[in-house]
C-alpha cells in the first residue's frame, strides 16, 4: 500500500468556453511514510494545480479528465471515502482567517474532526504550537499580530493537527526572508520526517529541493519530464530542460561568471508545443521531437525520463 | 586608487515618522537608512543584499534621487547632489524597480512608454523612435514589440523594456531594485546576463538590490551587507562569500541550500527576532540577534573597520569569531 | 478594556459632535435661503406690509442671521428645539410626537431589507456561476434604481386598489389605542387589540416595502459580491482543507469576513432610507417626521424644518458611529 499513488493523471481547467490541458499524463509515488517528494517547475507548468488535485481542493472550473490519485489505495477523487490530506498554502498572511485567533483556528480542527471539547481542544492547540516552536501563549493571537515566519509555522501547526495521512506543501517559504525561510524549512523536514508523515513538496527552487525531499519531478508544461531519486538527478540530469535549469541558477557556494540560458519562456496552458513539448527551447531538439510526443521511458533503476534522446 | 569613484554618500539617513494607530501622535521613528557611506566606482556593480526592512530599497530610492533623504550627503560625479540635482544630471542616474508588471502603464503602448523620457528631454518624435528601436533591440526585443500593450508581453519581456526606457537617456549610474525577483528561475538567467552585458556595452555603474545572494554574487563585484539601515560588511564579492567577517552575512550564506544533495546544509541562524525596535539600541543593532554577542556589543556601536584593504565590517568581535 | 479602544471611542465621540455643529450651520443656512416668507405663508397673500412686520418682530425673523443663530444655538444647547411659528406649540412635542412613527417605518422596512438581503445574497454567491445569479443580478440592479415616488405609487395603487388592503397613516381612526412606546405595532399587541394590530400591519406593509425593496436590491448584490471575494480567499481554501463541515466554512469563515462590509454599507444607507422616508411618508399620509419636514417646508416654518432635520441628522450620525465602532469589534486587525 503506497503514501501516494498517482497514474495517468490529466487535469483540465474550463477557460473560453473549452477545456484546456494544466496537468498531462502524470505518473509520480511515494513509496514510504515520512518520504519527501519535490515537484520542481517554472511558473505555469501547473505544479500548483496538481498539488490542489492531490489535496482534493480544486477549483469548480477544473477537473480531473483522466487518471487517479491514491492515497493509501483509496482515491483521493471520490468522496465516500475521508482521506485527511493537509495542504500548507504559499502566502500565510491570507491562508488564515485574521478574524479567528490561531488558537481558535488550530482548535477547530479538533472539535470538529475529534468531537473534543472546547478546552481540550485549546490545550492540544498549545500543544501543537509548541511543537512547531511557538510559544503557547500565541494561541490568543490574530495572525496579524505574528510575523511571517510565525504564521508560516501556524500553518504547519494546523496541517499536523489534522493527523493527516499526506501534507503538500505548496511553496511555503517563498514570501519569507532567506534565514526565516530556512528555519521553518528545516522545521517542516524534521517534522514529517520525525511524524512519518508523506509530503509532496511544490516548489520552483531546485537547490531547495536538492536539501528538503527525497525524491525530484522535474515538472514542464504540465508534463513530469524527469522522475528521480534526488542523487541521481543532480549527478546526472538526464532531460536537457533539467540539465539546463541546474545550469542557469546563481549559486552562493561556487562562483558562477556566465549562467546557461534557456531560449524563449516557457509555455502557457492552451498553447502547449505539438510533439516534445520541450522542443523550441531545446538546444538538442531534433526532427522526431518536433511531431512525436516522447513518452515516459524508464532510465535508471528508478523513475523516468520523457526524452527522444533516450529512446 | 585608479578608477573614479562615481557615487559617493557620507553619512547618509533616512527617517520615516511613526504614527500612533488612532490619535496620529508622534510615537518614533523608523531609521530606515541611518548613516551610510558608500562608494561605488565607475563601472563597477555594487550589490545591497539584506532582508526585507532593512532599508536596501529607501537607501536604493534615496540614491536614485526619488527620495530626500533626512540627512547626510550625497555626491555625483564630485557634485554635491543631496538636496537638488542639476538638470543635466536627470537623465544619468534612473532606476528600474522589481515589479515589471506595475512599472508600465497599461493604457499605454510600449513605444509611448519608451520614448516618453526623450520627449521630457525634448526629441523629436521620430528620433525618439528611432532610438527607442536601437534601445529594443539592445534589450533583446525588436521593432514589432514598439505596437504592444503590456498586457501582450510576458514577464521577462517586460522586463526587458522597462530596462530599455531605463537605457535611453544613457545613462551613467542604475539602480536596479530586485529587477529578476519576480521572475521564473529560466527568465531571471536571461535577464541577468542581459545585464552584465549591457553594463559592459554601454560602460555602466549599476547598484544592484537584492535579498538574493546567489544573484548577487552573479553579478556582483562588491557585496554591501545592509542591516537595519546600515551598512554591516562591504567588501569584494569573493572575500565576501569565502570569508565572511561579519555574524549575520555568514547566517545569510548558510541559509542558502547548496543546489547538491550531497552537500550538507547547516545554517547557522539565530533565534527570530524582531528588528523593528532597533530606534532605542546604542550598541550593534545586531547585538539581540547575535550569538556571539558581548555587553560591548550591546553598549558601544561598532565602527566599519578595514580589515583587509576594502574589505570593511562593522563588528567588535570580527576576529574573534 | 485598553487604552486604544477608549481613545477610540472618545475620539469618536468627538468626531460626531463635530458633525453635529456642523449639520446645525448647514441646516440653519439652508432654510434661509429657501425662498419664500414665512410670515406671507402664514398671514395670506392680502396681509399688509404692517402686519408682515409685526410677525416678523414677534418670531425675532428682524434681526440678521448672526444674531438669530446665536439665540437658536443658545436654546439649542439646552435641548429646546424652539416653537414652531404657524403650529404654535414647541418643536420638541412635535418631533416627539412623529418621531416614533418614522422610526417605526425605517427599521421595520431595514429589517425587512436586511432579513431577505443578506440571506439571498448569501444564496445567490453559492450559485454564482447559474443562470438564477444573472436573473438575480439583474433584478437587483433595476430594483436599485427604481424612484422612491413611483415605486410608492404604484404599491399604494397595487395594495389600495388591486388587493383592496387599507392603506394611508398607520391605524384605522376606529381603534382607540393606548400608546405605551409609540410604536404602533407593538402598542397594539399590548393593548390586547388583534384586530388593531392586524389592520397597523397591514398597513405598514406598502410603506416599508417602497422604503425596503431598493435597500434589499442593494444588500443582496453587495452581500452577493462580498461573499465571494471572500470565497476566492486563500484563507477559505484553508478551512476547506480542513474538512470543516461545509456550514462551518461558510458562517465561521466566509459570512464572518464578509459581514464586515454589509455592515458598513448598511449603515451608510440607512441615509437614504432616512430621505425615501419623506417622499413615503407623504405618499401614505404616515404620520411621521418625513410628513412634519415636508408640511414644514411648504409652509417655511423654520423652527420645524430646523429642528426635525437635526434630529434626522443626529440619528444618521449616531447610527453611523455605532457601525464604526460595531466594526472595531469585529475586526481585531483595526485595533493594531
Amino acid at each position: 500500500m503506497k503514501p501516494l499513488e498517482i497514474k495517468g493523471l490529466i487535469i483540465q481547467y474550463y477557460v473560453n468556453n473549452q477545456w484546456v490541458d494544466v496537468v498531462s499524463n502524470v505518473d509520480l509515488d511515494i513509496d514510504e511514510r515520512g518520504e519527501i517528494l519535490a515537484v520542481v517547475g517554472e511558473s505555469g507548468c501547473g505544479k500548483t494545480t496538481l498539488g490542489l488535485a492531490v489535496a482534493g481542493l480544486l477549483p469548480s472550473n477544473a477537473k480531473i479528465a483522466r487518471g487517479y490519485i491514491k492515497v493509501f489505495d483509496k482515491d483521493v477523487t471520490s468522496t465516500s471515502n475521508s482521506i485527511k490530506i493537509a495542504m500548507i498554502f504559499q502566502d500565510a498572511l491570507t491562508s488564515l482567517n485574521p478574524l479567528l485567533t490561531v488558537g481558535e483556528q488550530i482548535a477547530e480542527i479538533d472539535i470538529h474532526h475529534f468531537k473534543m471539547s472546547k478546552k481540550k481542544a485549546f490545550e492540544e492547540a498549545k500543544k501543537r504550537l509548541a511543537e512547531v516552536g511557538l510559544p503557547t501563549t500565541f494561541v490568543s493571537k490574530y495572525p496579524h499580530e505574528l510575523s511571517g515566519g510565525q504564521r508560516q509555522r501556524v500553518l504547519i501547526a494546523m496541517a499536523i493537527a489534522m493527523n493527516p495521512e499526506l501534507i503538500v506543501a505548496d511553496e511555503p517559504t517563498t514570501a519569507l526572508d532567506v534565514t526565516t525561510q530556512a528555519r521553518v524549512l528545516i522545521l517542516l523536514r524534521d517534522l514529517v520526517k520525525k511524524l512519518g508523515i508523506p509530503m509532496i513538496y511544490i516548489t520552483h527552487d531546485l537547490a531547495l529541493a536538492s536539501q528538503i525531499a527525497d525524491k525530484i519531478a522535474v515538472m514542464y508544461a504540465g508534463q513530469i519530464v524527469e522522475y528521480s531519486n534526488k542523487y541521481s538527478l543532480f549527478k546526472e540530469p538526464k532531460h536537457p530542460y533539467t540539465q539546463a535549469l541546474l545550469s542557469s541558477i546563481p549559486r552562493v557556494d561556487v562562483d558562477v561568471s556566465e549562467l546557461h540560458i534557456i531560449k524563449g519562456e516557457p509555455p502557457t496552458p492552451g498553447s502547449f508545443p505539438r510533439g516534445c513539448r520541450f522542443h523550441p527551447r531545446c538546444p538538442l531538439a531534433f526532427s522526431k521531437c518536433f511531431v512525436e510526443e516522447p513518452i515516459p521511458r524508464k532510465v535508471s533503476s528508478y523513475g523516468y525520463v520523457r526524452c527522444h534522446l533516450y529512446g | 586608487m585608479d578608477s573614479r569613484i562615481l557615487v559617493k554618500t557620507e553619512k547618509l539617513r533616512k527617517y520615516y515618522v511613526v504614527r500612533s494607530k488612532i490619535l496620529k501622535r508622534v510615537i518614533g521613528y523608523v531609521k530606515a537608512v541611518d548613516g551610510v557611506d558608500l562608494e561605488v566606482k565607475e563601472g563597477e556593480t555594487l550589490a545591497l543584499v539584506g532582508e526585507s526592512g532593512s532599508g536596501k530599497s529607501t537607501l536604493g530610492l534615496v540614491l536614485a534621487k526619488l527620495l530626500k533623504p533626512t540627512d547626510g550627503r550625497y555626491i555625483f560625479k564630485g557634485l554635491d547632489i543631496t538636496w537638488s540635482l542639476p538638470k543635466e544630471l536627470r537623465s544619468k542616474i534612473r532606476i528600474v524597480f522589481q515589479d515589471p508588471y506595475s512599472a508600465l502603464n497599461p493604457r499605454l503602448k510600449v513605444r509611448e512608454s519608451v520614448i516618453e523620457p526623450l520627449i521630457v528631454q525634448g526629441y523629436s518624435g521620430k528620433e525618439a523612435v528611432e532610438k527607442a528601436i536601437e534601445y529594443l533591440k539592445l534589450v533583446g526585443l525588436n521593432e514589432e514589440h514598439l505596437k504592444v500593450y503590456p498586457h501582450m508581453l510576458s514577464g521577462g519581456q517586460r522586463q526587458r523594456v522597462v530596462i530599455a526606457r531605463a537605457l535611453i537617456t544613457e545613462p551613467d549610474f542604475i539602480v536596479l531594485d530586485e529587477p529578476t525577483s519576480m521572475l521564473d528561475v529560466s527568465t531571471q538567467a536571461q535577464i541577468l546576463q542581459l545585464l552584465k552585458e549591457i553594463k559592459i556595452k554601454r560602460n555602466l555603474t549599476y547598484l544592484f538590490i537584492t535579498h538574493n545572494l546567489a544573484v548577487a554574487r552573479f553579478i556582483a563585484d562588491t557585496i554591501a551587507v545592509m542591516f537595519a539601515g546600515q551598512i554591516v560588511e562591504i567588501g569584494e564579492k569573493n572575500n565576501v562569500f569565502s570569508k565572511p567577517l561579519h555574524p549575520y552575512t555568514n547566517s545569510l550564506i548558510s541559509a542558502y541550500p547548496p543546489p547538491d544533495p550531497e552537500a550538507i546544509w547547516k545554517p547557522e541562524i539565530p533565534e527570530e527576532s524582531s528588528i523593528e525596535n532597533t530606534t532605542n539600541i546604542n550598541g550593534c543593532r545586531y547585538a539581540d540577534r547575535c550569538p556571539y554577542a558581548k555587553n560591548i556589543c550591546r553598549r558601544e556601536e561598532p565602527p566599519l573597520i578595514e580589515v583587509i584593504k576594502g574589505h570593511k565590517v562593522k563588528c567588535h568581535l570580527y576576529n574573534l569569531i | 478594556m485598553d487604552r486604544n479602544i477608549i481613545s477610540y471611542f472618545f475620539l469618536r465621540l468627538i468626531q460626531s459632535i463635530f458633525s453635529i455643529l456642523g449639520a446645525v450651520i448647514i441646516i440653519f443656512i439652508l432654510s434661509r435661503v429657501l425662498p419664500g416668507n414665512p410670515a406671507i405663508a402664514i398671514l395670506g397673500p392680502k396681509a399688509t406690509p404692517e402686519n408682515i412686520e409685526r410677525v416678523m418682530k414677534e418670531w425675532g425673523l428682524d434681526k440678521n442671521y448672526l444674531e438669530q443663530f446665536s439665540i437658536y444655538i443658545s436654546r439649542l444647547v439646552q435641548g429646546d428645539l424652539g416653537n414652531s411659528y404657524i403650529m404654535g406649540i414647541s418643536v420638541n412635542k412635535l418631533v416627539i410626537e412623529r418621531l416614533p412613527a418614522s422610526f417605526e417605518l425605517v427599521v421595520f422596512a431595514f429589517i425587512i431589507s436586511l432579513i431577505i438581503g443578506i440571506p439571498l445574497g448569501i444564496f445567490i454567491a453559492k450559485k454564482h456561476d447559474s443562470k438564477l445569479d444573472l436573473i438575480f443580478s439583474s433584478t437587483s440592479i433595476l430594483g436599485f434604481s427604481f424612484p422612491t415616488m413611483l415605486l410608492g405609487i404604484l404599491l399604494l395603487l397595487f395594495f389600495g386598489l388591486g388587493l383592496h388592503l387599507p392603506v394611508g397613516g398607520r391605524l384605522d381612526p376606529r381603534y382607540t389605542i393606548k400608546v405605551y412606546t409609540g410604536f404602533m405595532l407593538i402598542d397594539t399587541l399590548l393593548n390586547g387589540n388583534i384586530a388593531a394590530f392586524i389592520d397597523a400591519f397591514l398597513r405598514i406593509i406598502p410603506p416599508a416595502l417602497t422604503l425596503a425593496i431598493p435597500l434589499t436590491c442593494l444588500m443582496v448584490r453587495f452581500t452577493r459580491n462580498s461573499v465571494l471575494e471572500v470565497m476566492m480567499q486563500d484563507f477559505v481554501k484553508t478551512a476547506k482543507m480542513k474538512r470543516l463541515p461545509e456550514s462551518i466554512v461558510m458562517y465561521r469563515h466566509i459570512l464572518r469576513n464578509a459581514l464586515v462590509p454589509i455592515i458598513t454599507i448598511a449603515g451608510l444607507y440607512f441615509a437614504v432610507l432616512v430621505t425615501g422616508d419623506i417622499i413615503v411618508e407623504t405618499i401614505f399620509a404616515w404620520p411621521g417626521l418625513g410628513r412634519l419636514i415636508w408640511e414644514a417646508v411648504t409652509l417655511r416654518d423654520y423652527m420645524v424644518i430646523q429642528g426635525a432635520v437635526l434630529v434626522v441628522s443626529i440619528i444618521y450620525i449616531s447610527v453611523n458611529a455605532i457601525v464604526d465602532i460595531l466594526y472595531f469589534y469585529i475586526d481585531p486587525r483595526i485595533k493594531g
